[in-house]
């Protein structure tokens, strides 16, 4: 019985390898050619929602007209340079002799277009953007206009979501249909739940990609796809599990990548009245209860930096002198006490209520799970009891949006495109669209509406250091982890770095052997 | 223990089935008696000594968080077969009390039910109560009502049916001749003489619950995130499956070991019940009063 089984399973794992391996023939054949890519997060070619088109930019299919280099400075994408030429409008002179894939020329005309339709397309592009009209001064000389003066401009247009598609990436309707862009990288093909292949671009005006083909598999299970590499199904793995780091770091046959990126774990506190959270003073102390350290140990591994604050101190923006937090239980009671709580043997009580938090998180993030566990367990030693809820990112914002929790916690790359306007507004402002967390305060909204107004210099950095240290201070957040960006691949495949915005993969620059 | 083993008719196999019931007795004294057989308090974190592994004076290790694993084991032993328990109790009830309503009643509310138990049954069960457990919220008592939702089915059809034979029966006959109530059968007559088969059922049912209420909490519902329960700690150890397997084995053999002696359980229950015709007056005796 149990040999016929093994035997049927056999049968069917040769079928499955046989059809896999026949489409690939060709490519095998070549050699080295084709890398494959194995991705925790599908890549989804054939939709431009806002998380998936990061997908066009990271794989570098479509291209952004300014882009970040790896020490996250501006560099020239499809613009070659840009100036204010008035408070309110930005001038960028854009790259001759660019064609998209399917041969058709980019110009000022199509960059108009395509971020008129990404505008009109994507919802949260006109806030990133804060533009008000587009218009084409000549073929090569785009004038973009904002709202109001916006120096965060250039910055904003490195997000991926600002790639410039070419018009066949849309029907007659304007819907989009297949990314055609001017990338180093053509889209091929897409296979549901399966993967995407991406050949390369000849005629890409910078250095042409020195390899033929990348596939990217989409294997969304963490364990799976580490052993798709140690299988040799796979070449390349993105986002590896803390606890594998250290033992593939050991093994002669792969490469560990692992540097800091932006990104930072954060738990998001509900300061509206229905929670406990409301108080600032409460709000401190679970900040000054939560040992980092520790945390980043039990639930990382110890990969990832412990986050005393809201922005990594290597971020040009941070602010230098933030009263940052530490593991200080004796200040956090302290403050508790003031906030009218007693701590009755182990557990802190008002009015004879124990001081409860509901803590929210999604599972489709490995470390989401062991951060909030970790997170509550230390708050637990600590008196403070939890009750902690896994759901899917869509059934935690529900109650997220309903006010129905104390604390979410969550994951954002606030650093993302190089300027702190991107996250402080985007989430924070009391106007924002995604702030869900009821906190407004009218010093910080005027701080951060007025830091994109102002040039890049010293005033700037002021008014955004104090921004921070209103985030710090009145606390609506804890901040918990600042990622590190980790992936692997064979011995063998060479040049790549992990590029310090987290979304952007630079495989031209890759060659395998 | 004496009463255990007098459970089992002495047979050539008969040792056998007594280190089968001794270890199962062994498991479940451990479990009861968590508190004072577990080494360690189950939630005590101590990063720093994470992921120790099995020796002394941590027997089975520590996990991922530093917590004693083998102290895990037990307490989780006493939430899921605890919960189990509850479902299996529920179900029984509400399938017992339902499978004779229809069984003895029989016209439209029999036709009503069983047609619904049908429509239940051609659905994998499991699937069912995550549903129910999703659109309800998260959340332990969500998870129990949602199993006893999808198992009490079983246990009506079982009860409706053998109620169906035994009503047939000429002592049935006899004590509706003798103008006995309806409750009177149901509780003296019939209930009695299916409660055998009904025992064996509980006994494989029980280990289906255990394995369908870990594997809920595997998949994330039910406990939360870190609460020692098998199930779960299958799921929190699954990120250092590769570096620790010891972290996924013992629970998951701890779930097998305990599902395989449930299951023998309801075989020797079984196999006692077909080889003799029993009802509940000699099971009480075979039970209660040791065999000479």
């Amino acid at each position: 019985m149990i040999s016929r089984r093994t035997l049927g399973r056999l049968a069917v794992s040769v079928a499955t390898a046989a059809m896999l391996a026949l489409p690939h023939m060709p490519a095998q054949a070549e050699g080295s050619s084709t890398l494959t890519v194995a991705t925790m997060w599908e890549a989804l070619p054939l939709s431009m929602k806002p998380r998936r088109s990061r997908f066009f930019n990271e794989s570098e299919i479509l291209d952004t007209l300014v882009k970040l280099d790896f020490d996250m400075k501006l560099v020239p994408g499809l613009a070659t340079s840009w100036e204010r030429v008035s408070p309110n409008v930005w001038r960028f002179q854009l790259r001759e002799g660019v064609t998209f894939h399917d041969g058709s020329t980019f110009d000022a005309e199509a960059a108009k277009f395509s971020l008129e339709r990404v505008i009109a397309l994507l919802p949260y592009a006109s806030d990133l953007l804060n533009i008000k009209e587009i218009r084409a001064v000549s073929g090569t000389e785009l004038e973009i206009e904002t709202n109001e003066p916006f120096t965060a401009l250039p910055n904003q247009l490195t997000d991926a979501i600002t790639v410039i598609y070419g018009k066949a990436s849309f029907d007659e309707n304007g819907e989009f249909v297949k990314p055609v862009g001017t990338g180093p990288w053509v889209f091929k093909d897409y296979q549901k739940h399966d993967r995407t292949t991406v050949v390369r671009n000849d005629a890409y005006w910078g250095e042409a990609p020195k390899l033929e083909e990348i596939v990217y598999r989409y294997i969304p299970d963490h364990n799976a796809r580490a052993l798709a590499l140690e299988t040799g199904e796979v070449d390349f793995v993105v986002h590896l599990l803390p606890s594998d780091v250290e033992r593939m770091k050991a093994d002669e046959k792969f490469e560990v990548y692992a540097e800091p990126s932006a990104g930072l774990y954060y738990g998001a506190f509900n300061a509206g009245e229905n929670s406990v959270l409301h108080d600032p003073k409460v709000r401190q102390a679970v900040n000054l209860l939560v040992d980092r350290e520790i945390l980043v140990k039990g639930a990382l591994d110890g990969i990832g930096k412990p986050a005393w604050t809201f922005f990594p101190p290597e971020f040009p923006w941070a602010a230098p002198e933030l009263s940052a937090y530490s593991f200080n239980p004796e200040k956090a009671a302290e403050l508790l006490t003031e906030a009218g709580y007693e701590k009755d043997g182990t557990t802190w009580q008002k009015d004879g209520e124990p001081l409860s938090l509901r803590i929210l998180s999604y599972s489709s993030r490995a470390e989401m799970a062991p951060i909030s566990e970790t997170m509550a367990a230390l708050l637990q030693q600590q008196g403070i009891s939890t009750k902690l809820e896994m759901y899917t990112w869509e059934g935690m914002l529900d109650l997220v949006k309903q006010s129905d929790y104390d604390v979410s916690v969550v994951f954002w790359t606030p650093e993302m495109t190089g300027h702190p306007d991107l996250h402080l507004k985007s989430q924070f402002h009391s106007k924002a669209g995604l702030n869900y967390q009821n906190w407004a305060n009218p010093e910080f909204d005027a701080l951060v509406d007025k830091g994109r107004t102002l040039e890049e210099g010293p005033e700037a950095l002021e008014t955004y250091a104090k921004a921070q240290e209103i985030l710090q201070t009145d606390a609506p957040i804890i901040p918990l982890v600042h990622k590190i960006y980790v992936a692997a691949s064979k011995t063998g495949v060479s040049g790549y770095k992990v590029h310090p915005s987290g979304f952007f993969y630079n495989f031209k620059a890759v060659s395998k052997q | 223990m004496a009463r255990a083993h007098s459970l089992f008719r002495p047979k050539p196999d008969a040792q056998r089935r007594q280190t089968r019931a001794g270890l199962l007795a062994c498991l479940i004294l451990m479990i009861v008696l968590a508190p004072l057989a577990a080494p360690y308090p189950p939630d005590q974190i101590d990063i720093l000594n994470r992921l120790v592994p099995p020796g002394w004076p941590h027997l089975l290790g520590t996990d991922q968080m530093g917590r004693d694993v083998f102290s895990r084991l037990l307490y989780a032993g006493r939430l899921t077969t605890g919960a189990a328990l509850l479902v299996v109790l529920a179900s029984a009830l509400t399938g017992t009390l339902l499978g004779c309503v229809c069984g003895y009643l029989g016209g439209w509310p029999d036709q009503l039910l069983m047609r619904f138990c049908e429509g239940l049954s051609v659905l994998p069960a499991l699937a069912i109560a995550m549903i129910i457990a999703g659109v309800m919220g998260l959340g332990l008592a969500v998870v129990l009502l949602a199993l006893t939702a999808v198992h009490w089915t079983e246990y009506a059809r079982l009860v409706r049916n053998m109620i169906l034979v035994e009503r047939a029966k000429l002592y049935v006959q006899a004590a509706e001749a003798l103008g006995s109530s309806r409750r009177r059968i149901v509780h003296r007559h019939l209930l009695p003489n299916i409660a055998a088969p009904l025992l064996t059922m509980a006994a494989y049912s029980l280990s289906w619950v255990i394995l369908a209420f870990a594997g809920l909490s595997f998949l994330g519902l039910g406990v939360e995130p870190g609460t020692a329960e098998w199930g779960r700690m299958i799921a929190d150890a699954r990120n250092h499956m590769r570096s620790h397997p010891h972290l996924v084995l013992a629970p998951g053999l701890t779930i097998t070991a305990f599902v395989m002696l449930v299951n023998l359980l309801g075989d020797g229950i079984g196999d006692r019940m077909r080889s003799r015709h029993t009802n509940l007056l000699t099971l009480r005796k075979t039970i209660f009063k040791p065999r000479s």
